[in-house]
């Protein structure tokens, strides 16, 4: 799959560095990635190892030093903070560890609100709404709030959330961090379908078992890519 | 983001905190019925001067006797007393010297009227002619005045307070009906209209100064006051010193006795009600201006911990796509309909005031939807101007930061 046209992420030579108590960290070192459309990657590494960062440069919610960064062919470095809303509204759906929900409002209405900042139309938002709380499974529960809901429910809302929109690509951060053994199953089993279905996704993770799930494992350390590696899970593959 | 979804979550998040909400409107619901009160008062005070100016009528100069400083007693014998030949002199200074006519007025204590069966004392017995009715503006509900030629005929006809003629004969029957004063028999002509309250003067009677002299008072009784109609508003200062010339030169004082009568220009005593009137309002605008401010304050320190509690709902709102104005306008609104629910209810405590007070007073301290458009814009108004700094702060947290934020 590499190689191939219109990768969704391309980053050249990121770096990243920040001020910590009059110390300079460097964060990045100079990464390289493509992320080609339909691909199931990881991104792998011990605390420290800057994957955090990375995910918020991939995910356009930080920004890079240096370096270039093309998002489903868009130059999203010197964007303005507004532009980079949007940005994100479009092209990318978020999936938290702590599933970051809107406490005082339903499974429906935290679905629709990135449509709400896209500023969809009602009938449409609901519509499309519903259709996303379907495909996780959620038909049941639109309407009722994130503290009505469990764990592993709560993160499929947030994964309706994420897909919604129909994003250049799912970006999840530790999606089963917060998780028990069964429903992160579940929630693997959940981001495999959606990447069978077409979808690119790009799970930040340090649990082997979502890693597996992946085609891909980009291993970080120190800042920089040690290692990127197909899986087992490839081979599966026909 | 439609502005409908927009004021749902506003109002969603004041009803999940409703006793911070309900705490922090406190001050908005002061300051605007104080608003609503300013107006009221405004229109009562209003009403108040304007009825009395009607009821003492508009050109007038009361002459009273003794002098201005005759309040301690006076010396040598005799209290100065008004009569006649006064009121002849005053005439004498005619149209040159601002006076358009003098009036005497009777005032006998202690008028007992009776049907017969009912009686009650008149709160006040006046005897004036005819003129003087109409140089006071006194109106009428029933009948009408007693006229000039009441006045030469020595007519026995009077005109009753609407309070005393009720008591007396009913409500509505007391015209052409016969009473007695102090024994002698008169004939209702007219009912006056009820003024306001604090005139209480509605169980009064008036009849021709001529009728009252003869039957009433008796011929020596000396004049209570004498009315006296100027040609023009300022003659009511111009005429005050002709006027002061003719009276001593009737009542021959010596160059060297001051005045032993006093002139009052009533409507002039207005003026002074008048600026306490103002300096309520000042008071009332103060505290007005006041307490929307430090309510505004509440509002904006209320939205800031708001702001503060809310920082990882504002992270992924931003993640998700919100921009900026989103958030602004989100938050805005959230302190807006915050001040404007603590302005209605401060319309409706302010109207409930207005209502007690139009019933305590008699003064109709009337708000109109004018008042009522502009509390509203004020509460709109607090809202934005203190609701902006906060709204302003959410919107320009990082996503970044605002996601870590626990």
């Amino acid at each position: 799959m590499n190689g191939g046209p219109n990768p969704v992420v391309d980053l050249h030579d990121v770096r990243r560095r920040y001020e910590l108590g009059g110390e300079t960290v460097h964060a990045l070192r100079g990464v390289s990635l493509r992320v080609d459309r339909g691909e199931y990657v990881a991104i792998m590494g011990p605390s420290g190892s800057g994957k955090s960062t990375l995910m918020n440069i991939v995910g356009c919610l930080d920004r890079a030093d240096a370096g270039r960064y093309l998002l489903d062919g868009t130059d999203v470095l010197d964007r303005t903070e507004d532009e980079l809303a949007t940005i994100r509204n479009r092209k990318i759906g978020f999936v938290f560890q702590q599933f970051n929900l809107v406490t005082r409002a339903s499974a429906l209405e935290n679905v629709e609100l990135p449509l709400a900042y896209a500023a969809a139309g009602r009938r449409d938002r609901r519509r499309r709404a519903e259709d996303a709380l379907r495909t996780v499974g959620l038909a049941q529960r639109m309407d009722h709030l994130p503290s009505e809901l469990s764990g592993g429910q709560q993160q499929r809302v947030a994964i309706a959330r994420a897909i919604v929109t129909n994003p250049a690509m799912i970006l999840a951060d530790e999606p089963t961090g917060a998780l028990d053994a069964s429903t992160t199953a579940d929630v693997t089993a959940l981001l495999q379908e959606l990447n069978d279905a077409g979808r690119t996704v790009v799970v930040i993770t340090h649990d082997d078992e979502v890693g597996e799930g992946a085609q891909r494992i980009v291993s970080l350390r120190d800042g920089a890519i040690a290692d990127d590696r197909a899986t087992v899970a490839v081979a599966r593959q026909p | 983001m439609t502005a409908f979804s927009v004021l749902r979550m506003a109002l969603r998040s004041i009803r999940a905190s409703r006793t911070r909400s309900m705490l922090t409107m406190l001050g908005i619901v002061i300051g605007v019925s104080s608003v609503i009160l300013l107006v009221a008062a405004g229109h009562a005070t209003s009403a108040a001067v304007e009825s009395k100016l009607e009821a003492l009528g508009t050109n007038v100069l009361t002459i009273y006797p003794g002098g201005d400083d005759s309040f301690g007693g006076f010396e040598g014998g005799d209290e100065p007393q008004l009569g006649a030949r006064d009121v002849d002199a005053i005439r004498a200074v005619g149209a040159a010297g601002g006076v358009a006519a003098a009036y005497p007025v009777l005032s006998p204590s202690s008028v007992t009227l009776s049907t017969g069966t009912r009686s009650l004392t008149a709160g006040e017995f006046s005897g004036a002619p005819a003129g003087y009715l109409r140089t006071t503006n006194v109106r009428f509900s029933q009948g009408a005045a007693y006229t000039s030629a009441d006045d030469s005929a020595r007519a026995r006809v009077i005109v009753l307070g609407s309070t005393a003629a009720t008591r007396l004969f009913g409500p509505g029957r007391a015209v052409g009906r016969s009473l007695t004063a102090n024994g002698v028999r008169f004939r209702v002509v007219g009912v006056m209209r009820p003024r306001g309250a604090q005139l209480g003067d509605n169980t009064a009677a008036m009849a021709p100064y001529t009728a009252t002299r003869d039957n009433i008072a008796g011929p020596t009784a000396p004049l209570a006051s004498i009315a006296v109609q100027t040609t023009t508003r300022t003659a009511t200062r111009t005429a005050r010193a002709p006027i002061a010339a003719a009276l001593r030169a009737s009542r021959r004082l010596p160059a060297d006795k001051a005045n032993d009568f006093s002139l009052f220009d009533q409507a002039e005593l207005l003026g002074t009600t008048d600026t306490i009137a103002k300096v309520l309002r000042l008071v009332l605008a103060g505290v007005a201006a006041t307490s929307l401010f430090v309510g505004g304050m509440g509002v904006m320190n209320i939205m800031l911990v708001t702001v503060v509690e809310r920082t990882r709902e504002i992270g992924i709102r931003k993640a998700i796509g919100a921009r900026k104005q989103h958030i602004v306008a989100q938050f805005l609104t959230e302190a807006v309909v915050l001040c404007l629910s603590g302005g209605v209810a401060g319309i409706v405590l302010g109207l409930t005031a207005a209502a007690i007070a139009t019933a305590a007073t008699g003064y109709a301290a009337t708000v109109g939807p004018g008042a009522i458009a502009l509390a509203l814009g004020v509460s709109v108004a607090v809202g934005m101007f203190f609701g902006y700094y906060p709204a302003n702060r959410a919107a320009s947290l990082q996503p970044i930061d605002a996601l870590r934020h626990d």
